[in-house]
């Protein structure tokens, strides 16, 4: 999970300490579309994951990467 | 409509003229929705005779396009454009049909796909766009692509009771090349890039 925190802040440029696993989307300016898709690229290969394209809107949140890291 | 073009996986653009009737009624429910209005230069509510005036123009007006994108079977996004034969150049927008899909990188589909179409195919010489200012994202976002903005309007619109900016960006081919591949480097998040359907104008 803390690389997954450390992730998120690289690539939203936002403090770790704020970040947690119900930062979300649409409560996070740096959040954005782009952003998204930097996230979830970053994230897949760091973590070695993929997540399906069709599951990628479905990323609301923070936490919602750890149901790939646990699967 | 052909249902094979909405194979699994695959990310098609389909004119709303050549869609069934369901989608024509689908385009002003989902362009009633508050969150697209919200975003709207016009915020009326359209009626269903202002929706039919609406296909009848398109109709008649082969520069003028608009498509529902669909990932797989399922409609996603809106996007149109205005080809300006004389000078030229295309204003485009879109959005997305359900609010969940917002800063989910589908809007980064229909705007790389745009600009391929614009550039390439119609072989425009400027590409441009106006958002409304405080929608901060979409104004980043469209930097991103490598737009600039070439200036604001300012207290050009008014929405309810008060005037709202415009943000002006517009994009050459020649900027669009030095950063698509960038945009084409996370885009495989989404969908893989050969499995993205062209757009195929009317002109």
């Amino acid at each position: 999970m803390e690389k997954l925190i450390e992730l998120v802040s690289e690539i939203l440029n936002v403090d770790k300490e704020s970040i947690n696993l119900e930062t979300s989307r649409d409560k996070t300016s740096a959040w954005d579309s782009l952003n998204h898709i930097r996230l979830v690229a970053e994230v897949e290969e760091q973590l070695n994951i993929k997540i399906p394209f069709e599951k990628v809107p479905d990323i609301k949140k923070v936490g919602d990467f750890l149901d790939y890291v646990k699967e | 409509m052909d249902n094979d073009k909405l194979e699994e996986g695959y990310v098609n653009f389909i004119n709303i003229l050549e869609l069934d009737d369901i989608y024509v009624k689908k385009l002003r429910d989902w362009r009633n929705q508050d969150f697209v209005r919200q975003r709207m230069f016009n915020q009326d509510i359209i009626t269903e005779e202002d929706h039919a005036k609406f296909i009848e123009h398109l109709k008649n007006n082969r520069e003028k396009n608009f498509y529902i994108c669909f990932l797989g079977s399922k409609p996603f996004g809106v996007l149109s454009y205005d080809f300006d034969r004389k000078n030229n150049n295309l204003e485009f927008g879109y959005y997305l049909v359900e609010q969940e899909f917002i800063n989910s990188g589908l809007g980064i589909v229909m705007e790389y796909s745009l600009l391929n179409h614009a550039f390439y195919d119609l072989k425009v010489n400027k590409v441009f766009c106006r958002t409304m200012s405080s929608n901060e994202k979409v104004v980043s976002l469209h930097t991103s692509f490598g737009f600039e903005t070439e200036g604001i309007l300012k207290q050009h619109v008014k929405i309810n009771d008060s005037y709202e900016d415009i943000t002006f960006q517009a994009i050459t081919e020649s900027i669009w090349a030095q950063t698509r591949p960038k945009i084409e480097k996370y885009l495989r998040v989404i969908a893989d890039i050969d499995k993205i359907g062209t757009i195929t104008g009317r002109c």
